[in-house]
């Protein structure tokens, strides 16, 4: 019976946490902005994360939620801030799983959308720093022409993916290609 | 009659020779008797003086002629322990009336050879305005006075003669009109050389000297030397003679042209251009300044057909013992610099130099808004003048951009020497050059690379080419091997471009290591190589190096093929040729490798651009000997029934030069293996060489 009691217990205390966040309102906000997502109400979402972020800064939902809004605001070419946002995430939560991709993002907003001459001095250095992370491991291909994917799905359920070939970097966006990066 | 006659004449002869002993008698007796008063004179003269702030006069004898007036022999005037005149003589010539009048009116004054100590003229000047009213009143001096002086010493300095008349009008103003003439001037750091000889500053100058007497003190409203050719004029003030004397003097040496100068225009130097000088003394009699001040306009020198100097504009200020020059431009054999120097008196007369390229007009560093470019050339020198050539040291910095990186080149000359013997020419105990190759990014001070090479006992001749200059039969010694080559310098759109050819033989690698602890042992054995650079153009660098007998090891692409294999032997090879040729500068290099020794045949053909991207490709053969080390591949050529006696592995290489992506490419072999290996294998040997690189990056 004390036995059974000590491990009620040490249950207890070890998943507390987590089962508290799923109880709380930051949980409630999360599960409500899955479920606008599944019902294609974005913008509503948005709020949701929006207020996720803002307002419980410390709650673990808040990376996959400021991933989410740095591709909500890239897909609505807001790109000024998407930027900000990923720029913050990356910051956050340097080792989340996201963050390659939200580097990827950034580089793409930089170098694609925006007039390569109008770039400035940081934000030249600041692609050329991502480019170069991108190809900071070495590689050694035997049979295959590309390494094993890089993977991440994202709150609005794009996909993303990234080979590594010996000369280049394919990214793509829910199997499509989205941009194609060299050294 | 003839006896009377005789008796006559005898006594006409008598009575001359009777009048002229009494003459004679008289002369003497005058002159004996004056020179005993004039002795007594200049004993009185001695113990004034002496009276006076620590001030001796000394004068061996004095002695009286009747004819020619009176002169002192052996005159010594000091202040302490300090002579400030010296003279063997000097002669006096009175007027002969005015004696009569029971005054001695001095109407002529000659010195012979003379010594003034110029420094302490001030001591001088104070010496007079306290002794003068001292005097006493019967000697003065004629209104007009005939003065002269032989020899005059001016310190170490000058040497000079100088004659004119004295005139003292309405009491206070002293007009001296004469002649003025140079013999010698030895300048203290170069004794051994008068850069005037010859020219129009020993040509007799007419001199004008006006003096006012002005309360307590005198104005120079006058100094002037003037000659056919030159033309000095000063003028100032002498203040508070009687209790804290000072002075304020000007004089402007105007429009000296440098083509009358024969030392500066000989068979090896040629000197065109003028220089405008001015001259001031000023401050307190005990704490005189003097300065000299230099304008330089648009001077040309030509150095033993080696170098010219043109366009020299600047100015700089000399004192006793120094000159200091700054802010001067200059174009040297056509390319533009600007200049500072200082010369001073050391042991030997020291050389402190800094020459600094003129940058292009608008020339802006690349990526920083507002930053001036840096020189591209910067020259710093110091040095002795011994037996007329300059030793010392010499630091210089040669600065190109390329793309976003700084490329500064550092050559340090140590010991050299730069003399003349029948071409102009250099030698350095050592040379140090460095390569720094470092990013012109605002926030990025990281090093991308700084290479060091050395060399010894170098020589060269310098030779002056139609833009620019060149060394020319360039040799020495490198790393246990020798050097020869060449290295010219010329300007390009502004800048200083540099381009030559070197040749190296016998460069022992294994000494180049030793003394190079900062760099990985990768290479040994022994070098050749040739090598043709010009900063001018994209490809800065072309050439080729060759080692035999050497070993290569420490090599990342090596290694990682070693690991890849299993081939334990691939990370330290002994080889028995390596040749590379290469091209390239700005961040773009092109190199092809080739390495064989007995087991391994590698050729590397790849490139690196922006300093650290890599492309190319390596085709190694490999012995079936050297593969049965690794266990996997032993197996493999047991499994694929290999009998040739070896492998070819060929790899494209790309990405970053820290961190390789390599890419097995396919051939006959890879074929074979990829055939006869199930799916499962290769992904678990693709698995195995990730995690193996992987932990190559982390290591």
């Amino acid at each position: 019976m004390k036995i059974r009691l000590g491990v009620i217990t040490l249950g207890f205390l070890l998943f507390f946490p987590f089962g508290c966040a799923t109880l709380t309102e930051t949980g409630d906000l999360y599960r409500e902005s899955l479920q606008d997502i599944r019902d294609g109400r974005i913008d509503f979402a948005t709020l949701n994360l929006q207020s996720i972020v803002k307002d419980n800064p410390r709650s673990p939902y808040v990376p996959t939620a400021m991933f989410a809004l740095g591709e909500y605001y890239f897909d609505n070419s807001d790109y000024f801030n998407s930027i900000k946002m990923f720029s913050d995430y990356i910051h956050s939560y340097p080792k989340h799983k996201g963050v390659i991709f939200a580097k990827l993002i950034i580089y793409k907003i930089i170098a694609e959308f925006k007039n390569e001459e109008a770039l400035g001095p940081q934000e030249d250095a600041l692609i050329k720093e991502i480019r170069k992370e991108l190809f900071s491991q070495p590689l050694f291909l035997v049979f295959y022409d590309k390494k094993s994917p890089r993977l991440y799905r994202s709150l609005f359920h794009n996909s993303y993916l990234v080979y590594d070939y010996v000369d280049k970097i394919k990214v793509f966006r829910n199997d499509k290609i989205f941009f194609e990066l060299s050294p | 009659m003839i006896k009377f006659s005789l008796s006559s004449h005898h006594n006409k002869i008598r009575f001359i020779l009777y009048v002229v002993l009494c003459l004679t008698l008289f002369v003497v007796s005058v002159n004996i008797v004056f020179s005993i008063v004039l002795n007594n004179i200049i004993s009185d003269a001695s113990r004034i003086i002496a009276g006076t702030n620590s001030f001796s006069f000394r004068a061996r004898f004095v002695y009286f002629n009747v004819f020619k007036g009176f002169s002192i022999v052996g005159v010594k005037l000091t202040r302490g322990a300090q002579p400030l005149l010296v003279s063997k003589n000097i002669d006096i010539g009175l007027d002969v009336l005015s004696l009569l009048k029971r005054k001695a009116l001095i109407k002529n004054i000659s010195f012979g050879p003379t010594r003034v100590d110029m420094s302490r003229v001030s001591d001088l000047a104070e010496l007079i305005a306290e002794v003068l009213p001292k005097m006493d009143k019967s000697i003065g001096f004629f209104p007009t006075t005939y003065f002269k002086a032989i020899d005059l010493y001016f310190g170490d300095i000058v040497r000079s003669d100088i004659q004119g008349y004295l005139s003292c009008v309405k009491g206070s103003l002293l007009i001296t009109r004469g002649q003025f003439l140079l013999k010698k001037v030895s300048i203290p750091a170069f004794n051994d050389a008068d850069f005037l000889k010859g020219s129009s500053f020993y040509k007799p100058f007419d001199l004008v000297f006006d003096v006012e007497s002005d309360g307590g003190g005198f104005k120079i409203s006058r100094l002037e030397f003037s000659n056919p050719s030159l033309k000095f004029t000063g003028n100032g003030h002498i203040a508070d003679l009687g209790k804290d004397p000072s002075m304020d003097f000007e004089m402007n040496f105007m429009n000296i042209i440098l083509d009358d100068f024969p030392s500066l225009n000989n068979e090896s130097l040629q000197s065109r251009g003028v220089i405008d000088a001015v001259f001031k003394a000023f401050g307190t009699f005990g704490d005189l300044k003097t300065l000299l001040s230099l304008k330089v306009s648009n001077a040309n020198f030509t150095f033993f057909d080696s170098l010219s100097i043109d366009s020299v504009s600047g100015s700089a200020v000399a004192s006793r013992d120094h000159i200091v020059g700054q802010d001067f431009n200059l174009t040297v054999n056509g390319m533009p610099f600007s200049s500072d120097f200082a010369i001073y008196q050391a042991d030997n007369p020291h050389v402190k130099l800094e020459l600094s390229s003129a940058s292009p007009k608008g020339a802006a560093l690349p990526l920083i808004k507002g930053a001036v470019m840096p020189p591209a050339f910067v020259l710093d020198l110091s040095a002795d003048w011994v037996d007329s050539g300059l030793s010392g040291d010499i630091r210089s910095k040669l600065r190109y951009s390329s793309k976003d990186a700084v490329n500064t080149l550092d050559v340090e000359l140590k010991k050299f020497r730069l003399g003349y013997y029948e071409n102009l020419f250099f030698n350095a105990g050592d040379i140090i050059v460095n390569l720094n190759v470092q990013s012109s990014e605002v926030n990025d001070k990281t090093k991308a690379s700084n290479n060091g090479l050395s060399f010894e006992h170098v020589f060269s001749t310098i030779r002056r080419q139609k833009d620019g200059f060149i060394l020319d039969g360039l040799k020495g010694i490198c790393y246990g091997g020798t050097l020869e080559g060449q290295i010219n310098f010329t300007p390009v759109d502004g800048r200083i471009a540099v381009n030559g050819e070197a040749h190296l033989r016998d460069v022992d690698l294994d000494e180049f290591f030793r003394r190079s602890p900062e760099v990985q042992r990768v290479l040994s054995g022994k070098l050749a190589g040739d090598l043709r650079f010009d900063t001018s153009k994209s490809d800065i660098f072309k050439g080729q190096a060759f080692v035999e007998h050497g070993v290569v090891e420490q090599n990342p692409l090596l290694n990682a093929v070693s690991d890849f294999l299993g081939v334990p032997s691939l990370k330290k090879i002994a080889f028995d040729d390596l040749s590379m040729f290469f091209s390239g500068g700005r961040g773009e290099y092109a190199a092809q490798v080739k390495l064989q020794s007995p087991d391994v045949i590698g050729v590397l053909d790849g490139k690196v651009t922006n300093y650290e991207k890599l492309d190319g490709y390596l085709s190694t053969s490999l012995s079936t000997k050297l593969l049965d080390e690794s266990k996997q591949f032993r197996k493999i050529l047991i499994y694929i029934k290999h009998d040739e006696p070896s492998v070819i592995f060929a790899f494209k290489i790309s990405s970053y030069l820290n961190s390789p992506r390599v890419l097995w490419l396919k051939n006959e072999f890879k074929e074979k293996l990829q055939n006869l290996l199930p799916e499962r294998n290769k992904r678990s040997l693709q698995r195995q060489v990730n995690s193996m690189v992987e932990n190559m990056k982390t290591e």
